[in-house]
């Protein structure tokens, strides 16, 4: 098993796209205003102290020369499909985990971990001489998913780290428990209380004990650093719930603004949900006040949401009575209760904008482009305000199949 | 450093040699002509149901997007990045 992530990687690709930028302080955000957050920051960032979480106007006071550039999801989605489309050279049985990093099964296709290495360093060139120089990442290669994942957590930048059965238990030695993948402060605080405070304690902490204590959590930890596979690749699972949010660029009580911003997260929410080829049965809401507590809900409904109108609906009457009163920062909506579309038809209640009507605008927004066709409140709405989102763990949709179509490359 | 996000055709001399393509230099509409050095990253941007391929390059100073849509064969450039 082999996992690799790429380092700093939104800052690396803009390093990489603007050489100028290159071993300098770069901090990617999610919108250029001091309340944007950064998302990613370059290793010259970090070593400021600039981490991803860090508010925009946290950054310049660390480094007021920081360059700040805003996010590209397009550039990065195109990125890893072309690092991805490497990979598949490789083996197909590859488990895309995040935009950044992506485990890779080469069991049956080598047949020692020396030969893994020798495909590791390969991809590693290729990514380099075929994507981009400046695109560095770090790897793991052991035998389970789990050690690989932490193989490569605890890599060098740009490094590779072997982990043998001979070697497992030595490389462990020492390493503070939150190296490990899956635990942080809480199940830290957990091992402690048992005496357990490095990796290679853990791994020969007796199970039953781990297991008395912790339920079936202690055996999975024990079993990881023990290097007992698990599960192997995840398949890709459908979605439980699909919703968007955004952190406003001005605070005031304009509610032609505020329907318009929440029109653009149902309409999102929606093409993603048909997308699917879902329909929801619940929906909840989120919204963050400057000066008041945040709010928020869920309901349960009984007919099938699907359309974009409907959920702006519904979201809206929940959130109107509230943000007439306060400036709101931040709103979120979502959906659940997803389930395969079923078009049921209803008795009682006729749709303002039927399902039908939202396909076939789909469709033309499909084939023209994003909002080609509106829904009123968004006529006025400037494309910055909640614009498109990278995805990272649940909601990364690149595909890396079929990727091999690239033709068009620098040098 | 400094963005200007502009939308202007350009004509652009293009090396298509194998399965790639390349630019090589790009003409303003001022009638300015400015050699590219390196094609630093190569993307795709969603338009629809069609893409853009987008080059990220970079003369002695500055740093270009340049635009190509293959279904007219146009170019364009979207940004400029300069430095200070």
């Amino acid at each position: 098993m082999l996992h690799f992530d790429m380092n700093s990687y939104f800052a690396s690709v803009e390093q990489q796209a603007n050489p100028f930028l290159r071993g300098k302080p770069v901090g990617v955000c999610s919108t250029m205003s001091r309340r944007g957050c950064i998302i990613a920051s370059s290793r010259e960032a970090k070593a400021f102290g600039i981490k991803t979480g860090c508010r925009v106007n946290e950054a310049l006071e660390l480094y007021p020369q920081v360059n700040l550039v805003e996010v590209d999801p397009p550039k990065y989605r195109s990125t890893t499909k072309r690092i991805f489309s490497i990979c598949a050279d490789y083996t197909e049985d590859i488990e895309a985990y995040s935009i950044d990093e992506a485990f890779l099964d080469l069991t049956g296709s080598v047949e020692s971990f020396d030969r893994a290495l020798g495909i590791a360093k390969t991809i590693q060139r290729r990514i380099r001489d075929e994507v981009g120089e400046w695109l560095t990442c770090s790897m793991g290669i052991t035998w389970t998913r789990w050690l690989a994942k932490f193989a490569s957590d605890t890599a060098p930048k740009g490094g590779i780290v072997v982990l043998t059965r001979e070697s497992l238990f030595q490389y462990l030695q020492g390493r503070d428990l939150q190296d490990a993948w899956g635990i942080a402060d809480a199940m830290e605080a957990r091992l402690n209380i048992l005496g357990i405070r490095t990796l290679d304690q853990l791994a020969v902490y007796p199970v039953q004990n781990l297991m008395s204590v912790m339920g079936k959590a202690g055996y999975y930890l024990w079993a990881n650093v023990n290097g007992i596979e698990l599960g192997g690749l995840e398949v890709k699972r459908p979605p439980k719930t699909i919703g968007h949010s955004h952190v406003l660029k001005k605070r005031d009580l304009d509610r032609t603004f505020h329907m318009a911003v929440l029109m653009r997260l149902a309409e999102r929410t929606g093409r993603r949900l048909r997308g699917h080829g879902y329909e929801a049965h619940g929906f909840y809401y989120y919204v963050q006040f400057d000066e008041r507590p945040s709010c928020g809900g869920s309901r349960r409904v009984h007919h099938p949401i699907v359309t974009t109108n409907q959920i702006f609906r519904l979201v809206w009457k929940e959130i109107a009575p509230v943000v007439a009163k306060d400036k709101p920062g931040m709103f979120a909506l979502g959906l659940f209760g997803l389930q395969p579309r079923a078009d049921q038809l209803s008795l009682f209640r006729h749709e303002r904008l039927s399902p039908e009507l939202s396909r076939a605008i789909d469709e033309i927004n499909s084939r023209y482009g994003e909002e080609t066709i509106v829904q009123g409140p968004l006529l006025k709405l400037e494309k910055m305000h909640a614009p498109d989102r990278v995805g990272f763990r649940k909601t990364m949709e690149a595909e890396f199949s079929g990727a091999a179509e690239l033709q068009y490359g620098g040098g | 450093m400094y963005v200007d996000k502009v939308q202007e055709t350009v004509r652009v001399f293009a090396d298509f040699s194998g399965t790639q393509v390349r630019p090589v230099a790009f003409i303003r509409s001022t009638g300015r002509r400015y050699d590219i050095k390196r094609v630093n990253l190569v993307y795709q941007k969603r338009v629809g149901d069609r893409y853009h391929w987008c080059f990220a390059c970079s003369d002695e100073a500055n740093t270009y997007v340049l635009f190509y849509d293959p279904e007219n064969l146009q170019w364009t450039l979207r940004e400029v990045q300069m430095e200070g």
